[in-house]
């Protein structure tokens, strides 16, 4: 007998959703025809909050299941093997198809879920079938059920049978673009990717802008900050990327003013040159990777220094995190490793010895007002670069 | 371009291109039990000689690795194992090659006892020799030429102290930056084994040796087929020991002539550099002379760097550290230059085909950019 592969996705906090359900899940299906336009073509079948998704050529399963589990608005996914709902069949796929995929472990589980009570078996009963099933087959592995090392699940739901051994926990959050845009100001730290994976998972559509100073920074350190967004693109699928030279404006700030203001205004700056670049691209937000108390620019009177220069709401998902905290989900989107590159970014040069902890706002125009800030940054907004990204091949 | 990189590495010359490709284009495994591999290992035994020609030794003293890395990796694990009940004290200079002073963290942390020999001023400390070595030593790793500063060490002297003190120790002389540069031998240093690089000599990348003099045994970390008498298992990448081969002979039989053009662009160049305002040559020690290394007041080497890299010049920054990291180069601070200086030093280095025009123009664009000032700290 053979069994056609699908991968079942189960929808996240979408579901949840009232009147604009129909939207959400409108833009799910963009996402995943976006994730999978690379691979190949397929088709979809949806019910009862679950889409059943196969490939036409059934040898990309796989490379559609990793790129599936970045997807957001995904809570959970599998690869299954769907069946005429009757246990010889239920019985054949998982001594057929699962049994061989289960050498690797030591330990698992059998579970049965039943949206048709019809069924002529209870959960429990099909949950001992399916047990007793791999248990024969498989006499390495032990029943554990509260820590398995592999769970083997069968779903009869109202059409077919699924039958599965491989769920994993999806990109989960909201379909891209159903919060709508934001601006991320995407350097070459820790932090920022995060940030902007954070947003993103919110359903926010990303651009992103860098900024750099050459000769202080290096053409490396700009490869750095694209190849971050090329890896933000796994999630995103593209990322338009847009760069601009501040080595002119740092400059100028270093000979016009107060050494322990120079961050401050230079953050200040690259807000104002955000937010042309947001209003621009009609983008109604901006998305920094800050965290309370981090560095010196990041006391809570510093931002509040920065956000006075904006109109924009400056979105600040890593806000509340530690350095640990935003160091796991670097590792988890696979950007620290590229983060912690040695290479110079703009915000340390010239960097003050003693910051400004507690700035005044006043004090802080006062110096801005040395300067023909308007002028430096219209001269600034000139180097304006595009780089469209896409995910690495 | 001018490239005026070439401690890093060197364009790889056209007999050693010729060598490789007819080597490439030959083929055949020189393991391999049919003719075409009989051929390929003759081949590869000539090979052998040349290089063992250029460094003094034995044909079977040379064993082909796949560069400077590689080779000092082998002779340093190698020797440690090998001598590890004999004593456990290890002497290396504070100013090695991360490919020697990596290889020495690891061995402290499998518990040997490193003793680190200063080189303040960019002279091996000898009286530090001196006291450290003792009949437990084992090991000693001294590099012959600085890669970053072209300080000279008198690995001779401080090999001899070392062997008067131990009967097991192995000394190991790292002469990556010296081939080609200085005449190298195991006799002449007083050393039992030596490293080599190819594309420092104008051969091309990844390929390399150890010189092993007859008698000293390692035990090599690497195990496999058991090529390079049991040394180095891997199939040996011949057509890149052909080049090796080439590069070496060509660089042994011209050495005098090229030494004595380095020395009058390096002249050149030193002279030029002094003149500039807020540049101070690092000198005061015996030096290779591909080598010059200079302070820039004021600058970020890595922003100088760019500058010069922008007019179609290529240097290194003296530290390869981040200065994000707030790491300065240890070798230049181990040397007895100040933090300061370290965080503002370029290196330039020659080869034989450097000209007077490429050095001109070199000396012409710094004073451009000195007297701009533009991009200061």
């Amino acid at each position: 007998m053979s069994f056609a592969r699908c991968i079942l996705i189960k929808y996240g906090e979408l579901v949840l959703k009232g009147a604009n359900k129909r939207r959400f899940e409108r833009a799910l299906s963009e996402d995943i025809a976006r994730a999978l336009a690379p691979i190949g073509a397929f088709r979809t079948e949806y019910r009862q909050s679950t889409m059943a998704l196969t490939m036409e050529d059934d040898a990309n399963t796989e490379a559609a299941f990793d790129r599936l589990s970045r997807v957001f608005g995904i809570a959970a996914l599998s690869i299954a093997y769907p069946c005429e709902k009757n246990l010889p069949d239920i019985l054949a796929v998982i001594r057929e198809k699962i049994v061989p995929t289960l050498g690797g472990y030591r330990s698992f589980k059998a579970d049965a879920k039943r949206s048709d009570k019809s069924f002529p078996l209870t959960s429990m009963e099909l949950m001992q079938e399916a047990g007793a099933c791999v248990g024969e087959a498989c006499p390495h592995l032990s029943v554990d059920v509260h820590n398995p090392e592999v769970t083997v699940t069968v779903e009869v739901r109202d059409r077919l049978a699924f039958v599965h051994a491989s769920r994993v926990i999806g990109a989960r959050g909201l379909p891209a673009g159903t919060s709508g845009t934001g601006l991320l100001l995407l350097s070459g730290g820790i932090d920022s990717p995060v940030a902007g994976w954070l947003m993103a998972k919110r359903g926010l559509r990303l651009s992103a802008l860098h900024f750099e100073s050459y000769p202080y920074t290096s053409e490396r350190a700009k490869e750095k900050v694209l190849t971050l967004g090329r890896k933000l693109c796994r999630y995103t699928c593209s990322l338009d990327t847009y760069v601009i030279g501040l080595t002119e404006l740092q400059l100028a700030l270093r000979d016009a003013v107060r050494e322990e203001y120079f961050t401050l205004i230079l953050r200040r700056c690259m807000l104002r040159l955000a937010t042309r670049l947001a209003e621009e691209l009609s983008i109604p937000a901006l998305i920094t990777g800050e965290s309370l108390g981090q560095v010196a620019s990041q006391t809570l009177s510093a931002m509040a220094a920065s956000d006075a220069a904006t109109p924009l709401p400056i979105l600040r998902p890593c806000v509340g995190l530690d350095k640990d905290e935003i160091v796991r989900y670097a590792r988890h989107i696979d950007t620290f490793e590229t983060s912690i590159l040695p290479y110079e970014d703009c915000c340390t040069v010239f960097v003050p010895k003693h910051p400004k902890l507690t700035p005044e706002l006043e004090k802080i125009e006062a110096e801005e007002a040395k300067l023909d800030l308007d002028r430096l940054l219209d001269e600034a907004y000139k180097s304006l670069e595009k780089i469209p990204l896409t995910e690495e091949a | 371009m001018i490239y005026l990189d070439h401690a890093a590495t060197t364009p790889p010359c056209k007999a050693a291109l010729d060598a490789f490709l007819q080597e490439a284009t030959l083929g055949a495994n020189p393991s391999s039990m049919h003719r075409a591999g009989f051929d390929a290992h003759t081949r590869l035994e000539d090979y052998r000689k040349s290089v063992a020609r250029t460094v003094g030794a034995r044909p079977e003293e040379i064993t082909f690795t796949s560069g400077g890395t590689e080779s000092a990796n082998i002779a340093l694990f190698g020797a440690a194992r090998a001598l590890k009940r004999r004593g456990t004290r290890i002497l290396v200079s504070d100013a090695e090659h991360p490919c020697v002073s990596e290889c020495m963290k690891a061995l402290e942390a499998e518990g040997f006892d490193v003793v680190r020999i200063p080189t303040r001023g960019g002279v091996l400390d000898m009286d530090a020799v001196d006291q450290a070595a003792n009949e437990e030593t084992i090991l000693a790793a001294f590099m012959l030429v600085n890669n970053e500063t072209g300080a000279i060490f008198d690995v001779a002297r401080a090999f001899t102290l070392v062997k008067s003190r131990s009967k097991y120790a192995v000394c190991f002389c790292d002469c990556v930056q010296a081939y080609g540069k200085l005449p190298v031998s195991l006799c002449a240093l007083c050393a039992d084994v030596l490293s080599l690089s190819a594309h420092k000599i104008h051969g091309v990348r990844g390929v390399g040796a150890l010189v092993v003099k007859s008698g000293v045994r390692l035990v090599s970390p690497v195990f496999g087929g058991g090529q390079e008498k049991g040394l180095r298992s891997g199939t040996e990448n011949s057509p890149a020991i052909a080049a090796f081969a080439a590069a070496a002979s060509d660089a042994h039989d011209n050495l005098p002539a090229r030494v004595e053009a380095i020395k009058t662009r390096k002249a050149q160049l030193e002279r030029g550099l002094a003149a500039l305002d807020g540049v101070r040559v690092h000198g005061g020690f015996v030096q290779a002379a591909h080598i010059v290394s200079a302070a820039f007041e004021g600058y970020k080497s890595e922003v100088l760097l760019h500058l010069l890299s922008d007019r179609g010049i290529c240097v290194s920054a003296g530290s390869a550290c981040s200065s994000k990291k707030g790491a300065k180069s240890p070798i230049l601070l181990a040397h007895g230059i100040s933090a300061r200086d370290a965080d503002c030093t370029l290196r330039f280095s020659l080869s034989y085909t450097t000209t007077e025009e490429e050095i001109l123009a070199t000396l012409s664009v710094l004073e451009e950019l000195l007297t701009k000032g533009r991009y200061r700290k």
